[in-house]
């Protein structure tokens, strides 16, 4: 099967500012993205791009095999669920499905009046007059029900209660693993959601920093502490990504994977070895190019 | 299955050692179905694609075979297999590293060994 | 699934604009100068129907704020958000004409709703066969509609700097040409050409501007963002 997208050196400039920086990635179909980053990144232009409501300033883009822009083919098997998305001063929350109904070929009705209950969503109440959780509830039943083969969720949780997330993630899980489709989880509460996805981009300051299955990025770097006299020696000509210096101390991040010879040989050493998730590891990775960017002004 | 998933492994290793625990302590006896790869996934909200992975660990490695459309099965014979590589295991993931943090703290052998029974007796 | 009747609905559903409070701005405007006659008892012509047409521009204004980015989000082409909220408003158009025609029809049969008020049916505008009088209705209101969607997609495609340069662009323009006129004396012949135009002749010279306004934003969504 072809690839859903396909992107290659896509950048989006505005003015002087490089939102965007020359980024190429593919998605496969049917797999669950996270599409992770810090605030600001270029991870929310990027999707816009994608569902050709922004424009690219450079660089090429096929979605399904084809261009959005103005691309019915392709738009009718999009669903863009974003954070800042605004409805019409009037509308009711029953105004939204009727028309998610219209618009979205694989709109399931029964579905989305149940995880309207789910939700517990009022369906006569006027969009105005939702909190901001339920109205991000409305975003992810839209974006659940639409079945759209390429579901894109931008932040859908703003205002979501620790209970409701579950929710979301339940349901998300079940209608996958039932209606298998593309799906971008854009979002920075990557704890929550790491376990769910089957592949990571990362995206910091408008590159791309990282793109790999999770399951490998589970085991791609391990921490390592103990006496920095011993530590400093150990680590030479390893990558390392974070040093924590603490006292005669010191904790390291590296990357790359241990050989059992090179394990025994630390932990004879008397050194802690431990893995590093998912979150700590990105976290590490996007401090580090701030880091490496204050430095070079300096 | 009691056991939940943590974030510093890869999650399908995970999997593939609780669907191990499961066999080695009864709870899924021989020839029993183990279930779908949609409920691992929906129970510990992780991707389906995961847990197919670490079920088919277990297949590659002739401790799950699969019935064409009705899913997973507990081979014959899968328990006594675990239980021989769960004390390989054991052997370099206790022994070796208690021998390691004996000889730091001076805890002889024959220390070792007496505690050993202190702790068999006590059990 | 046809996407332009799914923006058809889109603007359907928002009762409210469309139907409610367009019928509210006039009702509310006609009451007014209504109690004004009866207490007056003059023969008062009035200009009160102006409220409808201003609503519609000012609602052709708002509709771009209040639906562009929603339809794009919900995978709309700007195509057919165009071409649906066109039909839309031409068809909302051309349904105010009929209520205003037959408003005006019952203002002339019950003279002037017992109070010689003449808010519906006006002198010059409405002189001439019915279907003169609807095209006049429709003219009017769908070229406000129009100018204020065209304002509208400015802003949307150039942000503030566009309605900045739009609005000295628009004084230097209309200052030369009221100063050439000045000049060259060309008042008169302007005068002299509507004088001798009918509300209807007026009105289809409106159907080349707001083709044009049309023409222009539709080019603008085309390259619109959110």
């Amino acid at each position: 099967m072809t690839n859903v997208v396909e992107v290659k050196q896509l950048t989006k400039t505005y003015g002087s500012v490089q939102a965007v920086k020359g980024v190429s990635f593919s998605l496969e179909p049917d797999k669950i993205y996270g599409l992770l980053g810090r605030n600001g990144a270029g991870k929310t232009t990027i999707m816009h791009m994608l569902t050709a409501q922004l424009f690219a300033t450079s660089g090429e883009m096929k979605i399904f095999g084809e261009s959005p822009y103005e691309n019915n083919n392709v738009l009718t098997q999009v669903c863009f669920i974003k954070e800042s998305l605004k409805y019409p001063d009037n509308y009711k929350v029953i105004d939204v499905l009727e028309l998610s109904e219209s618009l979205f070929p694989n709109w399931d009705r029964e579905y989305a009046y149940s995880l309207l209950q789910d939700f517990q969503l009022p369906l006569k109440r006027r969009i105005k007059k939702l909190s901001r959780g339920m109205h991000s509830s409305l975003g992810i039943i839209v974006g659940l029900a639409s079945r759209a083969p390429l579901t894109i969720f931008d932040e859908p949780y703003l205002g979501l209660d620790a209970v409701a997330r579950s929710l979301f993630y339940d349901r998300l899980l079940e209608d996958y693993s039932e209606n298998p489709r593309t799906v971008i989880l854009s979002t920075h509460l990557i704890d929550e959601v790491s376990r769910m996805l089957e592949h990571v981009i990362v995206v910091d300051n408008g590159s791309i920093i990282l793109n790999e299955d999770s399951e490998e990025l589970r085991s791609a770097a391990y921490s390592i502490a103990g006496a920095s006299s011993i530590v400093e020696p150990f680590l030479t000509g390893k990558k390392i990504i974070a040093k924590q210096p603490f006292g005669a101390l010191v904790n390291a991040a590296v990357m790359g994977r241990l050989s059992a010879e090179e394990r025994k040989k630390a932990e004879s050493l008397g050194l802690e070895l431990a893995p590093v998730s998912l979150q700590q590891l990105i976290i590490h990775l996007t401090n580090g190019k701030l880091d490496a960017k204050e430095a070079d002004r300096s | 299955m009691v056991l939940s998933i943590d974030d510093s492994r890869p999650i399908f290793m995970q999997i593939a050692e609780q669907i191990e625990d499961d066999i080695i302590e009864g709870r899924l006896p021989e020839e029993a179905q183990v279930p779908s790869k949609n409920e691992f996934a929906a129970y510990h909200q992780i991707n389906p694609a995961t847990a197919a992975k670490g079920v088919n660990l277990l297949v590659d490695e002739g401790i799950l075979y699969k019935k064409r459309g009705i899913g997973m099965f507990v081979a014959t014979g899968a328990k006594a297999k675990l239980i021989s590589k769960r004390q390989e295991l054991f052997f370099e993931q206790y022994i070796v590293t208690m021998m390691r943090e004996a000889e730091k703290l001076g805890i002889t052998a024959e220390q070792l060994m007496s505690m050993i029974q202190r702790g068999d007796a006590s059990k | 699934m046809n996407r332009l009747s799914s923006v058809l609905k889109m603007h359907f559903r928002d009762k409210a604009t469309w139907f409610i409070i367009p019928y509210a701005v006039l009702a509310s405007s006609f009451l007014v100068n209504l109690i004004v006659g009866y207490i007056s008892q003059e023969e008062i012509t009035t200009g009160g129907i102006m409220s409808i047409y201003v609503y519609l521009f000012v609602m052709g204004i708002t509709v771009l704020p209040q639906t562009f980015n929603f339809a794009l989000s919900f995978s709309v082409r700007r195509h057919d958000y165009f071409t649906g909220t066109a039909l839309f408003a031409a068809a909302n158009s051309l349904f105010i004409s009929v209520i205003l025609l037959v408003l005006g029809a019952i203002e002339k049969a019950t003279a002037g709703w017992g109070t010689h008020l003449h808010f519906f049916s006006l002198p010059y505008l409405n002189e001439g066969s019915i279907i003169q009088q609807l095209i006049v209705y429709f003219m009017i209101i769908i070229t406000l509609f129009f100018s204020g969607f065209t304002i509208g997609s400015i802003y949307r495609k150039f942000k503030g700097i566009g309605m900045i340069v739009m609005a000295i662009v628009g004084v230097a323009i209309s200052t030369v040409l009221s100063f050439l006129m000045t000049h060259y004396n060309w008042w008169k012949y302007i005068f002299a050409w509507f004088s001798d135009k009918t509300a209807l002749d007026i009105a289809l010279w409106l159907i080349p501007i707001t083709l044009i306004y049309a023409l222009v934003s539709y080019l603008l969504l085309r390259r619109s963002t959110v």
